[in-house]
């Protein structure tokens, strides 16, 4: 009788599956790339790992770009926000307001980021691409960006000035949430796609400090 | 006990630039090592007009974060020996002048006018000095022949001046640095007149002075006659790297070479010639690119289908093929700069974590320019910040943090362009007024002297949309903002 090739045999097996158990392992100890210092956000995004693409549904007037703007605060890489907003232009001194390091983060305006920034995703330079709101961005774009995330391990924000539903999924996307502000004391998550479900409320004060003006505004006419 | 360290070589306001400088080698240097515009004055001396590219210095100068002294002298170190003596100052006379002086002196190094240290030697100069450097000035003037000069006449209106001072006793031309220039002029003659003018102006212009620009050696360039014609890019992309590796040989791989702009003249299948530019934001290294040449393709590939799309477009020729083929090009260097490698790697190394160079050298393949934004001292919202370079370092003469946290109820993306408004409170739908801030403009800094007032607001409609408006004083409603 033919004996098993050596890599078969039970001993190797379980040798096998031991390696890959302390693989798993060593993935849910790895270290938490994106960091905000908000308890409950950075829970949404514990498993966000370098390759990854997530999906953020913010219509405009909701204020909700500030809640991925607190995962690219502390300590982050070279990152770049690629921005298209009808004759909106970035106003600076509210973003270093909000502790972004503008040394870090560069901006580009682009209604057509793939076609028109191509060297950009193919390379390395920015560890971090946010594609804000563009105005032409295919699935064809989505798969292209996506894969080059992860073949050069960068982590994409995709801003839609919508919010995401779970009728309409995205496969690249490893998370998808819809944010806003809601009221004057709080903002909202809802996460349509991620290892945690349902909605999140974060406090004005985690998100925006306060320094006396907005949350003591005084309301005067209706 | 702290010591302070007063450092004389930049004691004024770091803003000023020297217009000038004059460069002594003792071995054979680039004359446009510092500026395309330069002018041989002597075998050994060149001058260099700085007015010309006192941006792209000053940007320098920023990202490195150091003094002009730091930023000129590897440089200068790299291209013109270790010997070299170089004078920074407002005019190419004073340079000389003070050129003279330190070569006398056997200095060394690099010395700039405008330090209160070489001010105060320059004031010290005496009138033997003064004189022995209008000798270099006289040969030139005759080897040029200037108009109006005569070397006789010049020498005797010299020995003129010099009994004169010997006459009223004054040691120093600068003593008598008040003394007009016309007065001198209607005395002594027009050129001595001018000399003075020179040696005591602080404006850039040259007035009078005989500057004959030095002619930049012609360069490189590649022709392209193609035995068939081509306009697929993926031909058009293995030629042209081609092309770009005869021009680096040309330059003979020189590490110091950068270039800022390319022409590229291609002949089209109906023998018309177009003219198109490769044109770089940052200084771009041919050399250091070889083999793939990515960051010229990338440009050459946006000019490409700019011009296919603009063939197409066309209504005349109709007979002509739609995609028109090329017969050939011609790539020739416009503009290129010097800079030594030290300074090159220094720039490239800065900052830690942050490759600007590797920014900067994506930034050249792309064809929007990358924003940098960095916070003014200033609570009115137009003016709380301001764009700047990459990597250009930030200002550290404030505190950020009063001006910083003024903008956190302000949103992340505004209308350069306030958008008027009808009044929120007369529409018919429902919209909250949430008072902000009262903004004065900085009147106090403008010519009108006009104090505009603003209010500002967030809005916020029925459906719970906030906007960033504000009022002025006339009671007028702008929109400046999206909270996006």
């Amino acid at each position: 009788m033919a004996s098993l090739p050596e890599q078969f045999g039970d001993q190797s097996l379980q040798q096998q599956l031991q390696t890959a158990r302390s693989l798993k392992n060593g993935l849910s100890s790895r270290q938490q790339v994106l960091h905000s210092g908000i308890e409950a956000l950075d829970e949404c995004c514990k498993h966000v790992r370098p390759g990854d693409l997530v999906e953020w549904g913010i219509p405009p007037g909701f204020n909700g770009r500030l809640i991925p703007l607190q995962l690219l605060k502390q300590e982050i890489p070279p990152s770049v926000w690629i921005y298209h907003h009808h004759g909106l232009g970035v106003f600076a001194s509210s973003w270093i307001s909000h502790g972004v390091d503008l040394q870090r983060l560069f901006f580009i305006c682009s209604e057509n980021p793939v076609r028109e920034l191509r060297p950009l995703f193919l390379e390395d330079t920015f560890k971090r691409i946010i594609i804000d709101a563009p105005r032409k961005f295919s699935s064809g774009d989505m798969a292209f960006v996506s894969q080059q995330a992860r073949k050069q391990g960068q982590i994409v924000f995709l801003i839609r000035h919508f919010f995401l539903s779970e009728k309409r999924g995205n496969p690249y996307a490893s998370l998808r949430i819809n944010t806003w502000q809601s009221g004057k004391r709080c903002f909202s998550l809802q996460m349509v796609k991620g290892p945690v479900s349902g909605r999140i409320s974060l406090p004005y004060a985690a998100v925006a400090e306060e320094h006396g003006n907005y949350n003591h505004g005084l309301l005067l006419e209706s | 006990m702290k010591t302070r360290i007063i450092d004389l070589s930049e004691l004024r306001c770091e803003d000023e630039f020297p217009a000038y400088a004059a460069v002594y080698s003792s071995v054979t240097s680039d004359p446009f090592v510092l500026s395309p515009t330069a002018m041989r004055w002597s075998e050994r001396i060149f001058l260099s007009r700085l007015d010309d590219c006192n941006r792209f210095w000053l940007a320098q100068k920023k990202k490195l974060r150091c003094k002009l002294v730091d930023l000129f002298d590897p440089l200068l170190r790299h291209h013109c020996g270790k010997d070299y003596v170089a004078v920074f100052a407002d005019h190419p006379w004073q340079c000389l002048l003070y050129l003279q002086y330190q070569l006398r002196h056997q200095g060394k190094g690099l010395y700039l006018l405008h330090s209160r240290l070489d001010q105060n030697i320059y004031r010290t100069l005496d009138w033997e000095c003064w004189f022995d450097a209008q000798e270099s000035l006289a040969i030139h003037l005759q080897t040029i022949n200037a108009g109006g000069f005569q070397e006789e006449s010049f020498r005797s209106r010299q020995a003129r001046m010099q009994r004169f001072i010997q006459r009223i006793g004054v040691a120093t031309p600068h003593e008598m640095s008040a003394a007009d220039a016309n007065s001198i002029m209607r005395r002594f003659g027009k050129w001595l007149g001018r000399i003075w003018q020179w040696g005591f102006s602080e404006a850039s212009e040259l007035q009078g002075f005989p500057w004959i620009k030095l002619e930049p050696q012609r360069l490189p360039t590649v022709k392209r006659d193609l035995d068939y014609p081509v306009n697929q890019w993926s031909y058009i992309e293995v030629l042209l790297r081609e092309d770009f590796a005869r021009l680096c040989d040309q330059f003979h791989h020189s590490d110091c070479v950068h270039i800022n702009r390319m022409l590229w003249e291609i002949t089209l299948y109906n023998d018309h010639k177009v003219s198109v530019e490769l044109s770089f934001r940052h200084p771009y290294s041919l050399h250091r690119d070889q083999p793939g040449f990515a960051t010229a393709l990338y440009q050459a590939r946006y000019i490409y289908d700019d011009l296919i799309r603009d063939l197409q477009a066309r209504e005349h020729d109709l007979d002509l093929p739609e995609d028109m083929p090329f017969l050939g090009w011609r790539v020739e260097v416009g503009e290129r700069v010097l800079l030594a490698p030290a300074l090159w790697d220094l720039f490239a190394a800065e900052s830690g974590q942050i490759d600007y160079q590797q920014v900067l050298n994506l930034q050249n393949k792309l064809p929007i320019a990358f924003e940098c934004f960095q916070l003014n001292a200033s609570y009115y919202p137009e003016q709380s910040f301001q764009r700047v370079s990459i990597g250009a370092a930030q200002h550290e003469a404030f505190d950020h943090y009063p001006w910083a946290c003024s903008s956190t109820g302000k949103p992340l993306f505004y209308f350069e362009k306030p958008q008027p408004i009808d009044n929120p409170l007369s529409g018919r739908g429902r919209v909250q007024k949430i008072f902000l801030e009262r903004n004065s403009s900085e009147w106090w800094l403008s010519q009108s002297a006009l104090q505009s007032i603003r209010d500002y607001f967030i809005l916020k409609d029925a459906d719970g949309r906030r906007s960033w408006a504000y009022r002025n004083q006339d009671g007028d409603w702008f929109k400046q903002g999206e909270y996006c």
